[in-house]
């Protein structure tokens, strides 16, 4: 699985390499391009169901996933989105034993684009005067805060650990609302609740 | 905390947490901003609503309250509605369009979980606003048409939508034909009232129909008042010298709304401030 994800991209990225080189050469070239982990959510305003690949940097310390995200009709689509997720991992990670590790905390920002006609990126100016509108209607700040918990597995081959995690997120416009009715709502009221699978592949 | 993680009751008092703040929570999971997924009680509403006013036996002063551009005013909704609870004498409510500021599903739930507290019927038209995103599609389904009418006695309600910016001003919003052809049937109907969301005056109306707009109000001379919200204060004015006077709702947020008793002729167009 991970070769066959490290040739697709190497082949992708070969004619981008400069100088020809042998297979060895792009494959080390490449490496870094292999993704650390995919994930696998459901629900979190990023999709019904949800799934991409990502990368940790900034010493574990930071993930950047791509999404791409499926609502069907019989859950309020069709609605197909693309997700760019940030999350960060501030604290240390909490050793469990016996390959069990806890991050009793995450904080991430996602941000969303729905494809649609009826949705737009920036008002067309062509239709509206400049700041008729205040917001994108295609694309979504969003703010979560989770945690998760990871198994590390002994022995493994292209995976390498699995875990589950989950987010309590809201969005731009949410909270728009939420400030204007500012002591009136309950804060917890802007906020659902994401959960998620992540599978770890080795390098 | 390296024993807790392997003890069942740990796992357990983390979903007594997350089911104690989720729990009271309507929507616990929500899949995109933009879903459209309603409950049946939450759909339809205008038809609903619509019947329960053309029941309405004949009598010889109907009272019925304006509103405009809830937005997200909730807090003033709220009174609104308690207010509005605690008198006998109402018949229903319209709202001349922005129940949200976004379309997004989520905020006409808000809306109407507010309205749907009160004991009258309420009917709305659809507000620019609603229609951003996916708005149009949820307010099909919460309210039903985007252009409709209703008779309550003897009296005809046009309910329009005259949002033409929002369709980049294509000359078929407002629907003149459907506007034209139900004020014609002067057979069904002794008086009318027109109430859309932007005002032909204002320039979000298609300026290509402003005037074939307002002389179709006028033509049949029982027009009362045309009523619309988008431009926030209170005012009557006949605009265009035709015998039409043209209301404007004040926002939700400005706390006020607009009481009217008709009989078999207009009796009073007031603005009330709560």
């Amino acid at each position: 699985m991970r070769k066959a994800l490290l040739i697709i991209i190497c082949v992708i990225t070969i004619p981008f390499a400069g100088q020809a080189g042998n297979e060895t050469d792009s494959t080390e070239r490449c490496h870094w391009l292999v993704p650390d982990h995919a994930k696998f959510q459901f629900a979190g305003n990023i999709g019904f169901l949800s799934g991409g690949f990502g990368y940790r940097y900034s010493n574990d310390k930071a993930e950047l996933d791509f999404i791409y995200g499926y609502v069907p009709k019989t859950f309020g689509g069709p609605l197909h989105s693309a997700t760019l997720k940030n999350t960060w991992i501030p604290f240390r990670s909490i050793e469990a034993g016996k390959g069990f590790t806890f991050d009793w905390f995450t904080v991430g920002i996602p941000v969303t684009y729905t494809f649609g006609d009826q949705f737009f990126f920036l008002a067309p100016k062509d239709q509206y005067p400049a700041r008729y509108y205040d917001y994108s209607s295609a694309l979504r700040l969003g703010l979560f805060v989770g945690g998760r918990a990871d198994y590390k597995i002994p022995n493994a081959g292209y995976f390498n650990s699995v875990g589950v995690y989950y987010e309590l997120g809201t969005y731009d416009l949410l909270l728009h609302n939420y400030i204007f009715n500012f002591g009136t709502t309950r804060f917890v009221d802007i906020f659902n609740l994401a959960i998620g699978v992540k599978v770890g592949f080795g390098k | 905390m390296k024993k807790y993680l392997f003890d069942y009751s740990f796992y357990k008092a983390v979903m007594v947490v997350l089911i104690i703040t989720f729990g009271s929570c309507e929507d616990p999971f929500q899949y995109n901003p933009n879903e459209v997924l309603l409950s049946d009680d939450e759909k339809d509403l205008n038809h609903k609503n619509i019947n329960r006013i053309e029941a309405i036996p004949q009598k010889d002063t109907l009272r019925f309250i304006l509103i405009s551009d809830t937005h997200h005013e909730y807090e003033d909704l709220d009174d609104f509605v308690e207010l509005v609870n605690a008198k006998n004498d109402i018949d229903f409510v319209l709202i001349s369009g922005d129940l949200t500021n976004f379309g997004l599903q989520t905020e006409y739930r808000e809306t109407n979980d507010r309205l749907k507290k009160l004991k009258i019927p309420y009917v709305a038209v659809i507000g620019n606003h609603d229609l951003l995103g996916n708005g149009e599609k949820v307010f099909k389904e919460m309210y039903g048409n985007l252009n409709f009418h209703f008779k309550c006695n003897n009296h005809k309600f046009m309910m329009i939508n005259t949002n033409s910016r929002e369709y980049n001003f294509n000359g078929n919003v407002p629907d003149l034909d459907f506007l034209r052809s139900e004020l014609n049937d002067t057979s069904a109907y002794n008086h009318a009232y027109v109430i859309g969301h932007v005002p032909p005056f204002n320039n979000d109306f298609d300026p290509d129909l402003v005037n074939s707009y307002t002389s179709i109000l006028a033509e049949t001379g029982r027009v009362k008042f045309a009523a619309h919200g988008h431009t926030g204060g209170f005012s009557i004015v006949d605009w265009y010298n035709n015998g039409v006077p043209y209301v404007q709702v004040d926002d939700m947020g400005a706390r006020s709304y607009v009481l009217v008793k008709a009989g078999n002729n207009l009796i009073s167009v007031e603005n009330i401030i709560f």
